[in-house]
């Protein structure tokens, strides 16, 4: 079995009508015993959320170099923070505050998935889907993410072993999480629409839906990342 | 990927929190708040659902207890709001539970609502074991959160409450003195959320503007 991977970014309505550039960044990396998906959202009320998404994604690459496979969440956490912060050099973290999404995983199947902040991490749970971190008691809008958060416990964390051909993992940002039904049957359907794409169809597949986007009144940018076995 | 996206636009919940005790029936407030909340769903029914959704709820409280009276509806399917009673005490605190339930309904009110305006309006002292209930409010996860508004209506109401409901200190509790002014709050107010509704930001407030009401426009009332 192998492991397939799609991914795509648009930038939103709102962000276009404001002379906005996309705020969001996702970032895929394929090595010889592991892969590394990244997405992340910057908050788009601050000047450099632009910045600090980017460095989001890299921070998570360089955190995953350091640190083994079997590390604990918050070894693994509080490398990625460091190396965010070293990245962001002379620019307040406050002024660059980014959501953060990952599943790390191994060629064996060994999956492990972090949040913080809103969006969704998709993940297979049983004969469905579910989703890492729950809706909680927040509105539409309102979440936190690094440079602002300092607690452990607003991260969520789960590990999991994919082992059937068929099954993967999805991370959005919440521009997509937000209007998202049915959440069960997304990533089922979304393997089966892109398993037999090509990468550079499949993203430009997927920049076409998500600009087309349904949602009346949608207004953010809009990233997804797929990883799946076959 | 359209049968997994939502059909419709996230909504801006507002949920009027009104005093409908015997003493609105004095100097016509409760025929001024039945107008006022007319223009309100007027204005929100027209406007466009292309950003958000206003939705509207009203809960009264008078009588006996609180109740809803008008269950969280999209304002453009409100057909029509029954006019509001008068009548006994001030059972405010039934109020507050009822909102609280309300906004911490994820059924109701989903997570991708942007943050709901809460809008409470009185001319009276509350009757009831209020306190507790606004604890529950002030400290519940949900409807913690929400942006909450006051109008005091007349010299009897209980300004100091009103001044512990509302949250944003740029919007004070509007003080009406006569049934104009209950007007101009209720415009005000509109105009607000359907600024938020337009917004590329809708959960930011927009800060009421009490522009003067035309003389055209002011009802006869000796209050």
């Amino acid at each position: 079995m192998a492991w397939f991977h799609h991914a795509a970014s648009v930038c939103g309505p709102g962000h276009i009508q404001d002379g906005l550039p996309n705020q969001d960044a996702v970032l895929i990396r394929r090595w010889r015993y592991s892969w590394l998906v990244v997405v992340s959202d910057g908050m788009g009320s601050r000047p450099r959320a632009k910045e600090g998404a980017y460095h989001a994604c890299r921070a998570a690459v360089e955190a995953v170099r350091q640190c083994s496979f079997g590390c604990s969440d918050k070894t693994l956490i509080e490398m990625l923070y460091r190396c965010w912060l070293q990245r962001l050099g002379t620019v307040l973290p406050n002024d660059a505050v980014a959501t953060v999404l990952i599943a790390w995983g191994h060629v064996d199947g060994r999956i492990r998935l972090l949040q913080l902040g809103d969006g969704a991490v998709l993940y297979p749970l049983g004969t469905g889907y579910a989703e890492l971190a729950s809706e909680g008691n927040r509105f539409s809008n309102e979440t936190t993410g690094l440079g602002i958060s300092r607690r452990y416990s607003d991260w969520q964390c789960h590990q999991l072993v994919i082992t059937e051909p068929g099954q993967g993992v999805a991370l959005m940002t919440d521009g997509i999480s937000d209007d998202l039904e049915q959440l069960e049957a997304f990533v089922p359907w979304l393997i089966t629409q892109l398993h037999h794409k090509g990468q550079r169809y499949s993203r430009r597949w997927l920049c076409r839906a998500l600009g087309a986007w349904p949602t009346p009144g949608h207004s953010d940018d809009k990233t997804l990342a797929l990883i799946y076995r076959m | 990927m359209k049968k997994f996206a939502a059909k419709t636009a996230r909504a801006i919940p507002v949920i009027l929190l009104a005093d409908t005790s015997g003493s609105m029936s004095v100097d016509g407030k409760i025929d001024a708040l039945n107008n006022a909340l007319r223009d309100m769903v007027k204005t929100f029914a027209n406007e466009g659902r292309l950003k958000a959704e206003i939705q509207l709820a009203v809960i009264t409280f008078g009588g006996d207890r609180a109740e809803v009276h008008l269950p969280l509806t999209a304002a453009h399917k409100i057909e029509n709001v029954s006019d509001l009673p008068a009548t006994g005490r001030t059972p405010m605190g039934g109020a507050f539970d009822l909102v609280t339930t309300l906004v911490e309904d994820r059924e109701q009110i989903p997570s991708r609502a942007y943050k709901p305006v809460l809008i409470l309006v009185s001319d009276g002292h509350p009757t009831d074991r209020w306190e507790e209930a606004f604890n529950r409010l002030c400290s519940s996860e949900r409807a913690s959160k929400a942006t909450r508004m006051a109008m005091a209506i007349g010299n009897d109401a209980d300004t100091s409450l009103l001044q512990d409901f509302i949250n944003d200190l740029e919007t004070p509790v509007f003080q009406a003195h006569e049934a104009r002014d209950i007007i101009r709050f209720f415009r005000a107010v509109s105009m607000s959320v359907t600024a938020r509704s337009q917004s590329t930001t809708p959960n930011q407030p927009v800060l009421p503007v009490y522009d003067d009401v035309p003389d055209d426009d002011v009802l006869d009332l000796d209050f």
